[in-house]
């Protein structure tokens, strides 16, 4: 009896299932055979895969850019379901504040400061205008997102208890979010090509990409209410500096949340 | 009387009857055999290994040999400077250029001997052959057949419509 991929019991399949680079190809399992459907189409897996996916590219060599992209799909996964937070622009209203809980920057937990969630939330409320997005294909944004909203409710918020964008759990509809943002961040460069790694892509960056994760709020609030994307491009460059101040600051180590 | 620690080599049996003797610090990359050891102190018959025949447990060695001196993986998630890349080490990438059956037997013994950096390097390399696949492409590869029916297929590719690259 020779021994096949299917000889392996359903968690080793799912641990190799896991380790794909490209959400694509994640879900072209599902057409593969009955027992790749099952394994892959399990919510734990879909969510370890994600998991994963990002776990890797936030060690890929533009860290800061890879974390920031997983906190935009936290955000987006939160809130794109919230009825009475329907827009991420609202958090531009400073009404998120009230929901994320700033973390206590005392001298006993100086890791958590430099690029905690809270200081991307600000960096996120700060960098809200972003032009350069303006006749790109942006119709997949409300594709994703629709479906999101539509397969999972979002997180209940309970009174009293402490909440934070970690407990936000991704899925892989967040891991093709990223990957699509990847895409069209660099839409003037290299596509990246389904078969390709990201990786790979992320090494011929420039070192400063980063800023225009900000514009992400941007393609959401264009796919939801265009005619308010269109009004709101012009202090951008302003915005670009005060990003890059927020994000030096940050990485120094030296952040002071004002 | 020996203590656990001066013991310098086991025996290891597979399971077609051949005794591979090993270097303790070796056979101890697999967590089994090391639990197994503290477990029982001083072992001098031969440890069965029984779901792994004579050719893949030397592959195993073979591995765990090259590998003697890797700092044993943290039990920590958080800890960083664990590497969680899609990167495979020359060395591995070479050890692991097998055909498929052995790949998943050694993947099968690394399981069983409870060896997670090397469980952990055969899954990354069966990831890799997927890679940029089709469905039928994958299909090929690994020899699957393909047991829906017409009406399924058109119903998950209907399922997955909303991540189509368009």
């Amino acid at each position: 009896m020779s021994i096949t991929i299917l000889s392996l019991p359903n968690e080793l399949i799912h641990d190799i299932f896991i380790r794909l680079d490209n959400p694509h190809t994640y879900l072209a399992l599902y057409s593969v055979c009955h027992r790749f459907y099952d394994i892959a189409s399990h919510p734990i897996a879909r969510q370890s895969f994600t998991k994963y996916w990002f776990f890797v590219y936030s060690h890929s060599p533009v860290p800061l850019e890879a974390s920031f992209l997983e906190f935009c799909a936290r955000y987006i996964r939160r809130y794109c379901n919230d009825k009475t937070c329907p827009r991420i622009r609202c958090c531009k209203e400073r009404k998120l504040c009230d929901t994320l809980v700033e973390p206590e920057h005392d001298a006993a937990a100086p890791s958590q400061a430099p690029t905690s969630v809270w200081d991307r939330h600000c960096a996120l409320v700060e960098f809200q205008e972003q032009e350069g997005y303006e006749g790109r294909d942006i119709s997949w944004v409300k594709r994703v997102t629709d479906r999101i909203a539509a397969s999972s409710p979002a997180p209940e918020l309970v009174p009293g208890l402490k909440w934070t964008m970690e407990d936000v759990i991704l899925d892989i509809e967040d891991a093709v979010i990223a990957f699509f943002w990847y895409r069209t961040m660099h839409a003037e460069e290299t596509r990246v090509v389904w078969r390709g790694s990201l990786r790979q892509q992320v090494e011929y960056e420039e070192p400063n990409t980063y800023y225009q994760l900000g514009g992400i709020s941007d393609i959401f609030d264009a796919a939801l209410a265009p005619e308010f994307f269109l009004v709101r491009t012009a202090s951008a460059s302003r915005s670009c500096k005060k990003m890059e101040l927020a994000f030096t600051r940050n990485a120094s180590g030296l952040c002071d949340l004002d | 009387m020996a203590t656990p620690s001066t013991q310098a080599t086991v025996k290891l049996q597979s399971n077609d009857n051949v005794v591979i003797e090993v270097e303790r610090a070796i056979a101890e990359r697999s967590v089994l055999i090391k639990n197994m050891l503290e477990d029982c102190g001083e072992v001098t018959d031969a440890i069965p290994i029984s779901n792994v025949n004579e050719s893949i447990l030397r592959k195993v060695i073979e591995w765990c040999e090259h590998h003697k001196n890797d700092p044993v993986a943290a039990e920590n998630e958080n800890d960083d400077s664990r590497k969680k890349t899609t990167d495979i080490d020359e060395w591995d990438q070479k050890f692991m250029n097998v055909d498929q059956e052995m790949l998943f037997e050694i993947i099968l013994a690394a399981n069983f001997l409870d060896i997670k950096p090397l469980l952990d390097t055969g899954c990354k390399t069966v990831a890799n052959m997927i890679k940029g696949k089709s469905p039928e492409e994958i299909r090929k590869l690994f020899n699957i057949q393909n047991d829906f029916t017409p009406e399924e297929e058109e119903q998950i590719r209907r399922e997955n419509e909303w991540a189509e690259d368009r």
